[in-house]
């Protein structure tokens, strides 16, 4: 599904495959480059060399406009802060990625309409985001991720806000996602939050010093102390 | 006091802080209060300065509300007797006229300001000479003494302050007058500021006997215990009673006009249509500057909420912030002074003769009065809802820990901010549209005559000197041919009032047949011309023949008429050969009133004699010959500039009598000037004040639209990352501002629709609700301030997903 290849900018050298269907754990410290990683493979960062391949297409040679297609067609993104727009209920801001498609106002209200009850937030949707607690709102951010149907979710700390017992509901609920056959990626310092994922990425000082399905990751001698 | 001071300080230490703010919103506040400051200065000037008399307001002129124009305002001398005799509500009447008085006997003859004036005028406007004395009863009767009071300023200018000046002698319109006072130099009759005050029995055309001789004007003091309106019941009755008795006086009636109004009545609407327009603009400057507060208190909200952490009340915050706003506008203030009084002087050069009096452009208290009260008021305007607004944001930021947080409440406040700035400027911006079209219509309108390259002057002849009709026409007859031979003029000619000139009267008359009360008659414009008079001012002629050399005192009288009366008076007819009764009227001056009847010989076209926004009136021309009153207008067509011929038509005037002064030296383009003057001062003030809140607005909405781009990077960001183009996103932020513009727009179409009436005297040739102009204003509107949203909608596609995703 993804293949990097020397990829650097922040990070150094990087080499990355991903299979659809994976749940991958990025962990590493603060300054790692585990979020500029996220943001490279989410195509919202442009400011980086080598090759990048995402379902079978040359990120690398496409323009602004066509990342951002695939960006739109694809991907779906969950952030730490939930980013939840605030003066939007929380139907419209699940409205708000379909409506940045070519889909039709009834088809929009009927793919919402699904998600809210799958979600089982209906009862919830004319509310504000402030009206809701913290779990909630990152409920209602992943529900916004998925609406789309996206191949991809980037996860950002995704639980970072949460208490343990909210932390748990997200990730039952990504492993369902993944079960279901969407490949997530996700940053995260928890190592609970990683035993949710099948492969687990190790970043230090933007290079990749343990991928578990490549063993032969090299890592400079500056960084391996 | 303590805790004031401490908050100036602290106040001006904030300013101090952010230099960037402070210049702005000062530079802001003193466009806005200069403005405002300048107009207040024309209106105090114009409008509140009250008159030098004791208790001003009990001065009346006595006008009749029915008759209109001049007509309106005589009153005969035997009626005047008998209101002063009748009359119970007034201290005293007293008579005045003003005309022109011809100065001999000195180097060169002279024109002055005469105003002629019945015994008890300087009693009744409580006025002491600095030497001498003024009039005494029985001066103003036919036959008394010739003694002339001399005003302060003709004193000092033309006499040298001679210090035995009493007891000199003038030789006034060719008689010697002795000089019996000097009146102070804090006399101004604002009515007509004259040189020499004669008795009114020595006015040119005082009639003593004749009721339908009404060529004075009254002026009253109401007593301290009486009413104006029990004043003008009480001269009502009494002109009932006279139009009961005397056929002269039917139908009229009384109104009671204060000096006050006298003076400034024909300023008054446009200097009150100015007052409101300047204030939307000061609206507009405060609504920009607290948009500006509201944005950089969002900068602030840390520090109010440690303020409100450690126990300052809403109260106290609000207190504080007001008092950085106040500063702001006492600093705007100060520096609305010099704009003001720069902008007074510039608009006083662009337009010197628009006003009635003369408008003081130095600094008094009442300006530095009203600047300062417009600056502390302004700071409180625009700083009383942001005050109100940081406040609460300073104990919410306190409960969510010192946080960040996006207020969408004052965003839309900021939006409100801007619809009511742009709806304000439609308002300025229609009314400045309709002026200028106005203004426009009034300059192509035409006034029946061609006024390029001629030259105007006028001249008096004294009834001493020229008592004879013969005498006055060989006269004028004369000085038409000896200016003929001028090198440089094509013609000459002579007509009594001069279209433009503010010259002009009317006379009343009938036609065979028709049926009319006395006193009831129709009423024209009656005038005197030579025979050259229409072909020099390239006046048409519609039908029949002008004046000739043979319509002399001899032959039959002969008038000619205008397009107008002529299908007024004599519909689908030739009025050629038709006859015109005179039932008891003149049109000359100086010339007694008699019944005469004249033939219609000719018709012309329509010339307006007033104003250019008039109506065409009825007019009847008449030859000088056959009425050769003793006043005119020579009118010279040049085929060179008509001011460099000035000097040598005047040696011209004089070789037919050295002692005849002429006066009102100018060209027949400078009267059309003049004429317009008041119209171009207003409409250029409302441009100026038009384009003032269109640039104010337009920074509003920008401003608005580019904060409003800050505080929604994050969102920006998010939408981003969500799929959102650059399209998507400049329909977002630019739909936003087309929100703003079109209510506002919306909103000033209808206050517009809702004021522009206001400006209904003010307009020529154009409706108060003129679609063209509406459109055009709107349009204008609407792109600069979608342009002013598309800058910062254009820079808000550029925004950086993640930086937005990381932007708190």
């Amino acid at each position: 599904m993804i293949q990097l290849r020397n990829m650097t900018y922040v990070l150094r050298r990087i080499n990355l495959d991903i299979q659809e269907g994976e749940f991958i754990t990025v962990m590493g410290p603060s300054g790692s480059g585990k979020s500029t990683l996220l943001s490279i493979i989410g195509m919202l960062d442009d400011s980086w060399a080598g090759e990048f391949y995402f379902l079978e297409n040359e990120v690398h040679k496409l323009d602004r406009k066509k990342r951002s297609d695939l960006n739109r067609k694809h991907i779906g993104f969950v952030f730490q802060s939930y980013h939840l727009l605030d003066n939007l209920t929380v139907y419209e801001n699940l409205d708000v990625p379909l409506s940045y498609r070519n889909i039709s106002r009834s088809q929009r209200a009927s793919m919402v309409a699904e998600i809210l009850d799958r979600f089982q937030i209906v009862g919830k949707k004319d509310l504000f985001p402030s009206q809701l607690s913290g779990g909630q709102q990152q409920l209602v951010g992943v529900a916004r991720a998925v609406v789309g149907n996206p191949k991809l979710i980037l996860a950002d700390e995704p639980t970072g806000n949460l208490h343990s017992s909210q932390a748990k509901e997200i990730m039952e609920l990504f492993k369902k996602l993944n079960e279901e056959g969407t490949t997530i990626i996700q940053v995260t310092h928890s190592e609970v939050n990683a035993s949710y994922g099948n492969r687990t990425i190790q970043l230090f000082d933007g290079w990749i010093t343990s991928d578990p399905a490549n063993p032969q990751t090299s890592t400079p001698s500056v960084v391996a102390r | 006091m303590g805790i004031l001071l401490q908050d100036v300080r602290y106040g001006l230490r904030m300013l101090r802080r952010s230099p960037g703010f402070t210049v702005v919103a000062v530079l802001t506040l003193a466009l806005g209060i200069g403005a405002n400051t300048a107009i207040f200065s024309l209106v105090n000037s114009v409008l509140l300065t009250k008159l030098p008399f004791r208790n001003p307001n009990k001065l009346m002129i006595v006008r009749d509300p029915v008759r209109s124009g001049d007509e309106g305002y005589g009153v005969s001398v035997p009626d005047f007797e008998d209101y002063r005799a009748q009359q119970h509500t007034f201290q005293d009447l007293s008579l005045w006229v003003a005309q022109s008085v011809n100065l001999t006997g000195t180097e060169r003859p002279d024109r002055v300001i005469g105003s002629f004036v019945s015994a008890n005028f300087f009693h009744l406007l409580e006025v002491q000479p600095i030497k001498g004395r003024t009039f005494v009863t029985g001066e103003d009767r036919p036959g008394s003494n010739h003694v002339v009071v001399v005003s302060h300023g003709a004193w000092q200018d033309r006499f040298g302050s001679d210090p035995n000046f009493i007891g000199k002698q003038l030789t006034l319109n060719g008689e010697i007058y002795t000089v019996i006072g000097i009146l102070p130099a804090s006399f101004h009759y604002t009515l007509a500021d004259s040189d020499v005050w004669i008795t009114i029995s020595h006015y040119p055309d005082y009639i003593e006997h004749d009721r339908a001789a009404k060529n004075q004007l009254m002026i009253g003091r109401i007593k301290d215990e009486s009413t104006r309106s029990q004043a003008a019941a009480d001269l009502d009755v009494i002109a009932r009673s006279l139009a009961a008795n005397y056929p002269q006086d039917a139908g009229v009636r009384i109104a009671l006009t204060g000096f006050q109004e006298a003076v400034t009545e024909s300023a008054r609407p446009a200097l009150l249509v100015l007052l409101g327009a300047v204030g939307l603009v000061l609206l507009i400057a405060c609504a920009n500057v607290a948009n500006l507060l509201l944005s950089r208190g969002a900068g602030r909200s840390r520090e109010l909420a440690m303020r409100a952490a450690l126990g300052a009340t809403r109260t106290r915050i609000v207190r504080q912030l007001l008092t950085e706003t106040c500063l702001v506008g006492l600093l705007g203030g100060a520096g609305s002074l010099l704009i003001a009084t720069w902008a007074l002087r510039a608009l006083l050069k662009l337009s010197p003769r628009s006003l009635p009096v003369e408008v003081n452009t130095s600094l008094n208290w009442q300006i530095l009065t009203f600047a300062t009260l417009a600056s502390l008021l302004t700071g409180v305007l625009c700083g009383c809802i942001p005050a109100l607004r940081l406040s609460t944001i300073g104990l919410a930021q306190l409960a969510a820990g010192g946080r960040t947080t996006t207020d969408p409440q004052r965003h839309w406040l900021r939006s409100a901010i801007v619809v009511g700035q742009v709806a304000l400027s439609i308002v300025v911006l229609i009314g400045a549209g309709l002026l200028v079209k106005s203004f426009s219509q009034l300059l192509r309108s035409n006034p029946g005559f061609n006024p390029t390259n001629v030259l105007t002057m006028e001249y008096r002849l004294p009834a001493s000197k020229y008592h004879t009709a013969e005498s006055r026409w060989n006269f004028h007859r004369q000085i038409t041919e000896q200016v003929s031979h001028v090198p440089g003029v094509v013609g000459a000619a002579i007509i009594q009032g001069l279209p433009f000139s503010g010259n002009g009267g009317s006379t009343n008359f009938t036609l065979p047949g028709m049926t009319v009360a006395s006193g009831q008659e129709p009423d024209a414009i009656g005038n005197l011309v030579t025979p050259g008079y229409f072909a020099l001012m390239g006046i048409s002629v519609l039908r029949g023949r002008t004046f000739a050399d043979s319509d002399t005192s001899e032959s039959l009288p002969v008038a000619v008429i205008s397009q107008s009366m002529a299908e007024k008076y004599w519909p689908q007819q030739d009025p050629v050969g038709k006859e015109i009764l005179f039932p008891h009227a003149t049109i000359a001056a100086g010339v007694e009133a008699r019944p005469w009847r004249a033939m219609v010989v000719g018709v012309v076209a329509d010339v307006k004699q007033y104003k250019a926004r008039d109506e065409h009136q009825d007019y009847i021309y008449v030859p000088y010959a056959q009425m050769p009153g003793n006043f005119g207008t020579l009118v010279v067509k040049t085929a060179v500039e008509p001011m460099s011929l000035s000097s040598a038509v005047r040696e011209a005037v004089w070789r037919v009598d050295r002692d005849q002064p002429v006066w009102k030296i100018r060209t027949m383009e400078w009267l059309l000037d003049r004429n317009v003057a008041q119209d171009r001062f207003v409409t250029a003030l409302m441009s100026c004040f038009g384009v003032l809140a269109l640039g104010l607005t337009i920074l509003g909405t920008y401003g608005v639209i580019a904060y409003s781009v800050v505080q929604r990077t994050r969102e920006i960001g998010v939408r981003m990352a969500l799929g959102a183009t650059p399209a998507n996103v400049l329909k977002l932020v630019f739909g936003e501002g087309c929100r703003i513009v079109v209510i506002g727009t919306a909103t000033g179409l209808i206050g517009a629709l809702a004021t522009t009436r206001l400006l209904g005297r003010l307009l020529y040739g154009v409706h108060p609700n003129d679609p063209l102009t509406f459109a055009l204003v709107l349009a204008a509107m609407l792109g600069a301030a979608l342009i002013a949203s598309y800058i910062p909608a254009r820079r808000a596609t550029k925004v950086d997903p993640m930086v937005g995703l990381r932007y708190e």
